[in-house]
């Protein structure tokens, strides 16, 4: 969709400022357009042609992460994420100069290595072979620097009696920082070239633990092409289709950090509290903000913004530590990295993603 | 237009980093939640009294006009810069500073929004009783430039009741004390009524000393349903003269029920009025009180009475009365909130006229609102981009502030005169009254540089 098919959606905000209880850009800078409610004023100059493109106006539009808080907080719910990306594939167009090198790299590297790192495709993690129809699509960030996080997610599956196929460097990357940052003719390329090749392949069922990887799939393809395989969360899939069951040898109290994509996006919030609560000597706790009202990690922006990113993960830290929590878990790569670089000043807190903790409990280590 | 060199001024003032000429920032901040805009030509964050006085002097002294800002929900244009010049936006200056439990008093600074005041205040078992629909996000010192009005203002009254002192820094840079830390006070001439809803045109609050309430123990919400606008009234104003001392009446017509059933997903019963009653005391007290209130509301012509005594189940009433604008403001593309009062014996005769006057120019009205303080938010629903359509809503203003001023009530009870009333304020006021306004900015504001040409 274009800017202008967002022009009912601008016109229904009601500038009533609302978004600023939520907004995470706005409460570390109080500069209110890095606020929802500027960034549809900024959409709306852009419609009217009023706007000066500079560097501050890409700054206000690309440090928005998309985290769809300001939803929560709006009355009239008005989807300032969606008219963020709508004005970002119309910058895209017309000022691609303008836009940070970082980003213009990471959507060549997509398009030309199938990951946004920049890395060559052989560094991506082995493969497996499995089940043909169901596929553990690990995510390029995993892959890459995270690959223990896939290794244990395996684990986890085989245990419970499934035995994915996972691609290893033929796996391709889903394509989010494209829409993401704006570039959404070269998206609905990739989403397209992505179903075709799992459809030949004959998947049935998509399996990710990377949440954004799981929106961009499950949502963002439908935008564009139709899906003749399932795509679930690993949680989901644990809760729905297995019996989870683990004991951890030592107790341990931990919180949970609801990444965007997962939560607020795709209303996943039950799963991981319940395989959580499903371990033996296990301590749960509940983060200060969590579920709808979480707090995004800044990850989506740490290359661009690192000052304000961690500002954010920051807070997501103090929260955790606030509530009495050693580790905090996220089934995200992009907020375990992030809330791992502000836990790392923190003694008595550390960041730990889910699958790791799933496969140690799993040992009953 | 500002000179470089001012803007090099106000940098050695507040430092780089809270200073903006961004012509991006200064677009967004040409907006508050009315449909006016204008826009600034520089951005200040102050952080001190002192920093806010050394702009002011530099201001005073360039003839550079200046207009305070707080979180920008002003339904008015009060914190728009009419004539360009400084925004001075007091977001930064968030720190409660003096929590006085023995005296009901707390001292803090004019950016601390309303919300996080409460949360702090409530380990204690007080409470700032004035939060208005938008407590999420206002700050005191604009709720101070409004005189803000709460959900519970029956009880509690509006902001002015509230603030027992000010620290004001004026358009000379001076600073003043204003008030003082006593609950009543009659020396000299009553400079923080005066300051109190002034709309950013006297002075910048920098400080400002609040009383506080307690904690009630127990809470119930009664909502009754009535047939007429003049039933409805009569159940607003036999609620108050009944003496069962209710703290909030809300009120929500037809239109209003149906947008917000809809909206948070509600099943509410259709009236043509629907009134929230809250009752809220010791906790023996409530029972005998609501009852009482539900005698009182029958005789007014209630068609039924249901009470709440459970949390729960008032926070679904509230719900429905919060989401009241949003709903509303998903029918159209523009949604104006209009703010009118009226004596509480008048409520039912306004309600007649809203309805009557939007059927004759023709617009979609639908009414809710501070019933109980006669203030009600009549709210146009129509599209800017249309002009015709536009006009006919200029003339349903028109006439509305004239039939309020005919009912001997006033042309805004909390969201202020700003911009979007300024042309209507003689409707309430004769030339004598206005000028005396006038001669009062005059002496405190000779060189008229804060937030020039609003109210009057
Ligand atoms: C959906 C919605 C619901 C609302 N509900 C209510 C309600 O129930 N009751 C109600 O009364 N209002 C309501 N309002 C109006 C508005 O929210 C209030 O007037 C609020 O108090 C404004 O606070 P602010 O921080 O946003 O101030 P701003 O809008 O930024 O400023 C308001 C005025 O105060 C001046 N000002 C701000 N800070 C200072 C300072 N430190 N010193 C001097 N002057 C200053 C400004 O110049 C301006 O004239 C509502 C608004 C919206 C959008
Ligand atoms: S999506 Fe998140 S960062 Fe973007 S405007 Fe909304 S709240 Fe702010
Ligand atoms: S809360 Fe929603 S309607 Fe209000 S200003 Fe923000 S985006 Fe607009």
């Amino acid at each position: 969709m274009s800017l202008k098919d967002y022009e009912g959606e601008i016109y229904t905000c009601l500038r009533c400022g609302f978004c600023q209880a939520g907004c995470p850009t706005f409460r570390h800078t109080l500069n209110e357009s890095l606020n929802a409610r500027g960034r549809v004023i900024l959409a709306k100059l852009y419609l009217t042609g009023q706007y000066t493109p500079d560097e501050d106006y890409m700054q206000r539009v690309l440090s928005c992460t998309l985290c769809d808080i300001c939803k929560v907080k709006c009355p009239p719910k008005v989807e300032v994420a969606e008219i963020v990306e709508a004005l970002r594939s119309e910058l895209w167009r017309s000022h691609r100069d303008l836009y940070p090198q970082d980003i213009v790299e990471s959507i060549n590297s997509i398009l030309e290595r199938q990951n946004p790192f920049g890395v060559p495709r052989e560094q991506k993690m082995r493969s497996y072979e499995g089940e043909s129809s169901v596929l553990f699509f690990v995510g390029c960030s995993s892959s890459v620097y995270y690959p223990h996080m896939a290794e244990n997610t395996l684990q986890v599956l085989r245990a419970l009696g499934l035995n994915p196929t996972v691609l290893g460097q033929e796996e391709p990357c889903c394509g989010y920082r494209l829409v993401e940052m704006g570039a959404v003719d070269e998206f609905k390329r990739v989403a397209s070239e992505v179903v075709s090749f799992l459809e030949n392949r004959g998947v049935e069922l998509v399996i990710t633990n990377c949440p954004t990887c799981y929106k961009t799939l499950k949502e963002y393809y439908k935008r564009y092409t139709s899906l003749t395989f399932e795509v679930m969360h690993i949680t989901e899939w644990l809760v729905k289709e297995a019996k989870f069951e683990g004991e951890l040898s030592e107790p341990m109290t931990v919180t949970y950090h609801d990444p965007c994509h997962l939560g607020r996006s795709m209303g996943v919030y039950e799963e991981p509290r319940q395989l959580l609560e499903s371990i033996r000597n296990l301590k749960f706790v509940e983060l200060p903000k969590s579920r709808e009202e979480s707090i995004c990690c800044g990850g989506p922006i740490r290359a661009l913004y690192p000052e304000l990113a961690s500002k954010m993960s920051d807070e997501v830290v103090q929260g955790a530590i606030e509530v009495g929590a050693s580790q905090i878990v996220s089934s995200c790569t992009t907020c375990y990295r992030s809330i791992a670089s502000s836990a790392a000043f923190h003694a008595e807190v550390d960041a730990l993603d889910l699958p790791t903790l799933l496969a140690r409990a799993l040992r009953r280590g | 237009m500002i000179s470089d060199a001012v803007v090099r001024k106000l940098e050695d003032i507040v430092g780089s980093e809270n200073v903006s000429t961004s012509p991006t920032d200064l677009h967004v901040y040409s907006y508050d939640a009315s449909i006016a805009h204008a826009t600034p030509d520089v951005i200040v964050w102050p952080q001190t009294t002192e920093q806010v006085s050394q702009i002011m002097k530099l201001a005073y002294e360039e003839e550079i006009p200046v207009t305070p800002r707080g979180a920008g929900s002003c339904l008015s244009g009060g914190p728009l810069p009419l004539k360009g010049g400084i925004s001075i936006t007091m977001t930064k200056m968030t720190r409660i500073l003096d929590l006085n439990p023995n005296r009901l008093q707390v001292s803090v600074e004019p950016g601390v929004v309303v919300d996080r005041l409460n949360e702090y205040l409530q380990p204690h078992g007080l409470f700032y009783p004035i939060n208005p629909a938008s407590s999420s996000i206002a700050t005191i010192g604009g709720c101070v430039g409004e005189d803000a009005g709460p959900l519970r203002g029956v009880k509690y009254g509006t902001t002015k009741n509230w603030v027992l002192g000010l620290e004001v820094v004026l358009p000379n840079g001076k600073v003043i004390h204003v008030g003082s830390k006593t609950f009543k006070h009659v020396a000299g001439y009553d400079l923080v009524r005066l300051m109190v809803g002034s709309e950013g045109t006297l002075g910048i609050f920098t400080k400002i000393n609040l009383r506080l309430a307690p904690i009630p123990e127990a809470v119930a919400v009664a909502s009754a349903f009535f047939d007429s606008a003049d039933a409805a009234g009569k159940g607003v104003r036999d609620a108050i003269l009944s003496g069962v001392d209710p703290s909030g009446i809300e009120l929500m017509e037809r239109a209003v029920v149906e947008a917000a059933s809809k909206h948070a997903g509600l099943k509410l019963p259709q009236a043509e009025f629907l009134i929230l009653y809250e009752i809220a005391g010791s906790k023996e007290s409530i029972e005998p009180r609501v009852r009482k209130l539900a005698k009182v509301l029958k005789e007014a012509g209630a068609t039924a009475v249901d009470v709440a005594y459970e949390a729960e189940e008032r926070a679904r009433l509230w719900k429905a009365r919060k989401a009241a604008f949003p709903a509303l403001s998903r029918l159209r593309p523009t949604c104006i909130m209009e703010d009118v009062a009226v004596p509480i014996d008048n409520v039912g005769k306004l309600l007649e006229a809203l309805r009557s006057l939007a059927k004759k120019h023709d617009v979609m009205v639908a009414t809710f609102g501070h019933a109980g303080d006669g203030d009600l938010h009549p709210t146009i629903t129509t599209d800017e981009r249309d002009e015709e359509e536009m006009k006919r809503v200029a003339a349903f203003r028109a006439d509305m502030y004239k039939a309020v001023v005919d009912l001997e009530g006033t042309i805004t009870g909390e969201h202020g005169v700003g911009i979007t009333k300024k042309p209507y304020l003689k409707l309430q006021f004769r030339e004598d009254e206005i000028e005396v306004m006038r001669s009062i900015k005059r002496a405190i504001d000779p060189k008229n540089i804060l937030n020039p040409g609003k109210i009057i």
